[in-house]
């Protein structure tokens, strides 16, 4: 071996402890993306130890290696195809005979391996004691023990693993799983076939080619269509198809049923030979624990509790950083207006660039404590018994217990709600989530119920707002039934959930989860929002020059030489007053200058042009022009609205906002159309980019858009030509 | 079956005569010696010359091999027949001793040459199926033995495995009628089972990546489980097994047939 770079590859069951012990040893040092063509995270770190370059793989957490999920493909074909020097298995030592199934896939898989026993401490405080030489023995492996939150043991395991690259250590043959007499003669029938097949170059082992053949394995075989000439590959084919059927019809049941019960079998033999069980009578603290939280009257209350407070601590806590940002992002805004010249540069800076960003910079404190609190659900262990309280009532619309959380994010922010999408296994179940997602009413939203809802409901605006949010639960549900119906139909996802025992999370992970989301959320969707807000500012800018109605300048001019005036004329006290007059004068034609120019921009043009569409459900082309804003960010549509009735101030309490709506002759009606319409169109910018990354497919996120825009529009529409005809003042 | 320990006048066969006739056997079926010599033999058994070419010649007279001094040697049908048992008994015996009885290669080897000698054609096919049969049937039930002899009794095709424990399981729990035939009222689906009742895993159905997923979460056939909770809302459940929670749907608990421990009661009424 003369390479000084090696790669090393992390695997082992969900819960072993193998995320703990990749952040033990990359620490910050982790590059996090995803696996390609698949929304499945890629964790891998670099770092140097034994005069070698490590680069460490954190491989997805899969119980077997069979080509079940997403996950355990993505593990499978790492393996296989990049060929990493070592593989490194972290198995749970209290939970040896489950483990031992992925690693006995992984020893067929004839990669080269190492065994680590993490959460030795945990084993042995249970009474379980391996006999790790003669596990190594009889498996032909290393074995090391290890305590992965304490970081016993981990110099140990890479040394381990470096020196079986370095002696090129080979497992024999006859350590591998035997099955049973007929299942070996049909493997050994198929791999005379499979030699003679193929030469060196043959990237895979012919013995696990052969048990793979016979399992049916769909994946293998279209490996096998690609690696081996026409004549061959038929001969392979056909020979394990009627070995697969022979195997079959003598044990009459599926063949990978029955060799998966043959290696626990082989499991079950080995587990004799190295574990030792002590019965103490313990306490199991973890079934204490779910004796309280998933107890049949408290479950619930309990669970809505930690939500509750998730919310409470996402928004009153993050409300200081945000107050913060805001007077930063108002105080550079404004120290940038005094310093540069006015005109379309400071503009352009002022309100496109720093308004763009400022706006999701201001909800980064709330999404980075959202981010913390789901951590500590995912790292304790919660989160798996959410799933399970939640699962009968999230199964009625179609989704799997798991759906839920991605729902609840999404009355924060849509976008890591529809990344939260992820942890689902079943595609056709994270598409449905993805889609649904957005009809929650993410906190964007408030803004504009509270503008709009203050201004037509004032007493009862707090239900009408409740009212809101039940609305888009409602539209959820029902999108989910139907959806499921019509083109997500089929197998749904069975709920085969481990409930992993409860472990204290530790603040190094918690951190490190929450800045990777974090970090991917700032990255892809600031820019995102950044050049959306620019677009709009553009569109809202030009053409810099309109034909006024009016001769503002002119205006102003007379104005002032008025004020001058009379000012002039007037006694001191008088003097103040009409200062402030003036001032006020000014800033009104001001603001109508403004007006005229936004109603005359290509934005405004836009706006007038659209109208027709929005006129059905009682939105004048003002509406409409804030509404195309609102996608960038949706509460962007209440500072449009603050622009366009030329109330100067964009701040949703101003009272200037809420008469000039009431003055301009919107009736509580249209304002109930309004919110409906926002409650329920499309999602904004970053949302369908996270729509788009995360379903992987044009079309859905086509069909996103233009379903949610559709329903927005034909509730809104219900709504309003309803309440005409019932008579309510329209 | 039974071995034909006896040459072609029908006279009984001495130890030593099929230790040779096993060594024989041995060369003649190495590809890579093409004629069998008397020195490989001597040097195989660890015996000196002279004594291998009278015992050929012993040999040959009762029609086991074909020997002329100097000349080649092969074995006859029946000399091959009786060589190819021996060895097949050495192996198994050999197998026996070093699996089963843990006891180390150099030994066993040794003890199983002299036990291939002495053990009647019978007891040698029921210690062969019985071999065949911890490679089959990997993971039985307490009464492993007894379970053996149902194995026996029911012919050895491996699919009688799966039979056979359910007729173990059967046993166990009690649920037989008069006739002793195995009813398995006893048996039930997993969703019809109560909070904290235990019991013992028959048979996972179902789709079968779901059946494969089961089973690779560890709900393989003969485990003991028991029943931690039903959601507040009824639906899923939550087992133990092995130490492991693992929660799954109602409808998904229903294809799982299982034999609770107390499935006596259940017989009896």
């Amino acid at each position: 071996m003369n390479k000084d770079r090696l790669r090393i590859a992390l695997t082992g069951n969900p819960n072993s402890g193998k995320t703990t012990i990749f952040n033990q040893l990359t620490g910050t040092r982790q590059k996090v993306g995803n696996w390609p063509g698949v929304t499945v995270e890629k964790k891998e770190g670099t770092i140097r130890r034994f005069g070698y370059e490590l680069q460490i793989i954190d491989l997805p957490g899969t119980y077997s290696l069979t080509p079940y999920s997403i996950e355990e493909i993505v593990a499978r074909n790492f393996i296989l195809d990049e060929k990493p020097d070592v593989v490194i298995d972290i198995i749970d030592a209290s939970n040896l005979e489950r483990s031992l199934y992925l690693a006995n896939q992984l020893r067929e898989l004839d990669c080269r391996v190492v065994f680590v026993l993490n959460m030795a401490d945990v084993a042995r405080a249970r009474g379980y004691t391996i006999n790790a030489d003669k596990l190594s023995e009889l498996l032909g492996v290393p074995v090391v023990f290890t305590v992965g939150n304490k970081g016993e043991g981990l110099d140990e395991m890479l040394r381990v693993a470096v020196s079986s690259v370095e002696s090129d250590y080979a497992i024999p043959e006859e350590r591998k799983v035997r099955y049973s007499k007929d299942i070996e003669t049909a493997i050994f029938i198929l791999r005379e076939i499979i030699d003679s097949a193929i030469d060196e170059n043959f990237p895979f082992h012919p013995r696990w080619v052969a048990v793979k053949l016979i399992e049916n394995d769909t994946i293998i075989k279209d490996r096998i269509r690609q690696l081996m000439k026409p004549a061959d590959r038929d001969a392979v084919l056909k020979k394990a198809e009627e070995l697969s059927a022979w195997v079959a019809d003598r044990f009459k049941e599926a063949p990978e049923i029955v060799m998966t019960d043959e290696r626990y079998g082989f499991i079950a033999g080995i587990i004799r030979e190295v574990l030792v069980t002590s019965m103490q009578k313990r306490v199991d603290i973890s079934r204490n624990i779910d004796l309280v939280l998933t107890n049949r009257f408290l479950g619930f209350p309990i669970f809505i509790f930690f939500i509750w407070a998730m919310f409470q601590l996402t928004f009153s806590l993050g409300e200081y950083p945000m107050e913060w940002i805001e007077a930063g992002v108002g105080g550079l805004s404004a120290l940038l207006g005094n310093v540069l010249p006015e005109g379309l540069f400071a503009n352009f800076l002022i309100n496109g660039v720093i308004g763009g960003v400022g706006a999701v910079i201001v909800f980064f404190p709330n999404i980075l404590i959202l981010f913390f609190c789901i951590a500590i659900f995912e790292d304790t262990g919660y989160m798996a018994r959410a799933a399970f309280l939640m699962d009968r009532i999230m199964h009625m619309i179609g989704l799997h217990g798991k759906s839920f959380i991605p729902m609840l994010m999404g009355f924060g922010c849509s976008v890591p709600a529809i990344m939260a999408a992820r942890s689902l296994e079943s595609r056709k179940d994270r598409i449905l989530t993805i889609l649904i997602t957005p009809f929650m009413s993410c906190s964007a939203r408030l803004p504009v119920y509270i503008v709009l809802a203050g201004t037509f409901f004032a007493a009862h605006a707090g239900t009408v707002i409740f009212l809101l949010y039940l609305t888009g639960i409602l539209v959820a549900i029902l999108t989910g039934l139907l959806f499921r119906r019509v083109f997500l139909k089929g197998e749904e996802a069975p709920f085969v959930m481990e409930l992993p025992p409860y472990r204290a999370p530790m603040l190094k992970n918690l951190l490190i989860h929450m800045w990777d989301r974090a970090k991917l959320f700032l990255k892809k969707m600031g820019g995102i929002i950044l050049v959306g807000s620019i677009v709009i500012w553009a569109l809202s800018s030009f053409p810099r020059e309109v034909d006024y109605s009016v001769d503002y300048a002119a205006r102003i001019d007379q104005t002032r030489q008025a004020y001058a005036q009379r000012i002039a004329d007037a006694g001191p006290q008088e003097e103040v007053r009409l200062e402030e007059e003036k001032r006020a004068a000014l800033q009104q034609m001001e603001r109508e200058k403004n007006v005229e120019q936004t109603a005359n921009s290509y934005l405004g043009q836009l706006g007038k042009v659209i109208s027709p569409v929005f006129s059905p459900i009682g939105i004048d082309w003002r509406g409409s022009v804030a509404l195309l804003t609102g996608f960038v960010a949706k509460e962007v549509v209440v500072s449009t609205l603050g622009v366009l009735y030329a109330t100067g101030g964009d701040e949703t309490g101003s009272d200037g906002l809420r008469n000039a709506l009431r003055a301009s002759g919107m009736t509580p009606l249209a304002g109930l159309s309004m919110m409906l319409f926002v409650l329920l169109y499309l999602p904004c910018v970053a949302a369908v980019i996270a729509i788009g990354r995360e379903t992987g497919s044009h079309r859905f996120t086509a069909l996103s858009v233009v379903y949610t825009t559709g329903v927005a529009w034909l509730v809104a529409f219900a709504v309003y030509q309803g309440g005409r005809l019932l008579g309510f003042a329209g | 079956m039974g071995a034909k320990k006896e040459d072609a006048q029908g006279k009984p066969l001495t130890p030593v005569m099929e230790d040779y006739l096993e060594a024989i056997f041995g060369l003649d079926s190495d590809e890579d010696i093409k004629a069998i010599r008397v020195r490989d033999i001597a040097r195989k058994l660890n015996v000196k010359m002279p004594s291998v070419t009278s015992m050929l010649k012993v040999l040959n007279d009762r029609g086991l091999v074909n020997y002329e001094k100097y000349e080649y040697l092969e074995l006859t049908e029946r000399g091959k027949a009786v060589g190819r048992e021996i060895k097949k008994r050495h192996h198994i015996l050999k197998r026996f001793l070093t699996r089963v009885l843990n006891i180390d290669v150099a030994t066993a080897d040794e003890e199983a040459c002299k036990m291939e000698h002495a053990l009647s054609s019978s007891t040698m096919d029921t210690l062969t199926a019985f071999m065949d049969f911890i490679q089959i049937c990997p993971r039985a039930g307490d009464d492993w033995v007894e379970r053996f002899q149902a194995y026996q009794r029911q012919g050895q095709s491996p699919a009688g495995c799966g039979e056979n424990f359910e007729n173990f399981m059967c046993e166990s729990a009690g649920a037989q009628d008069v006739s002793g035939r195995c009813c398995m009222e006893g048996k039930m689906n997993l969703s019809q089972m109560k909070e904290g009742q235990k019991g013992r895993i028959l048979r996972v159905g179902g789709e079968i990546r779901l059946r494969r997923r089961l089973i690779e979460m560890g709900l393989t056939r003969g485990v003991y489980f028991s029943i931690e909770k039903y959601a507040p809302l009824k639906d899923p459940l939550e087992l133990i097994i092995n130490g492991n929670h693992v929660s799954l749907r109602v409808k998904e608990a229903a294809e799982i047939t299982v034999v609770p421990e107390d499935a006596k009661g259940v017989v009896n009424e």
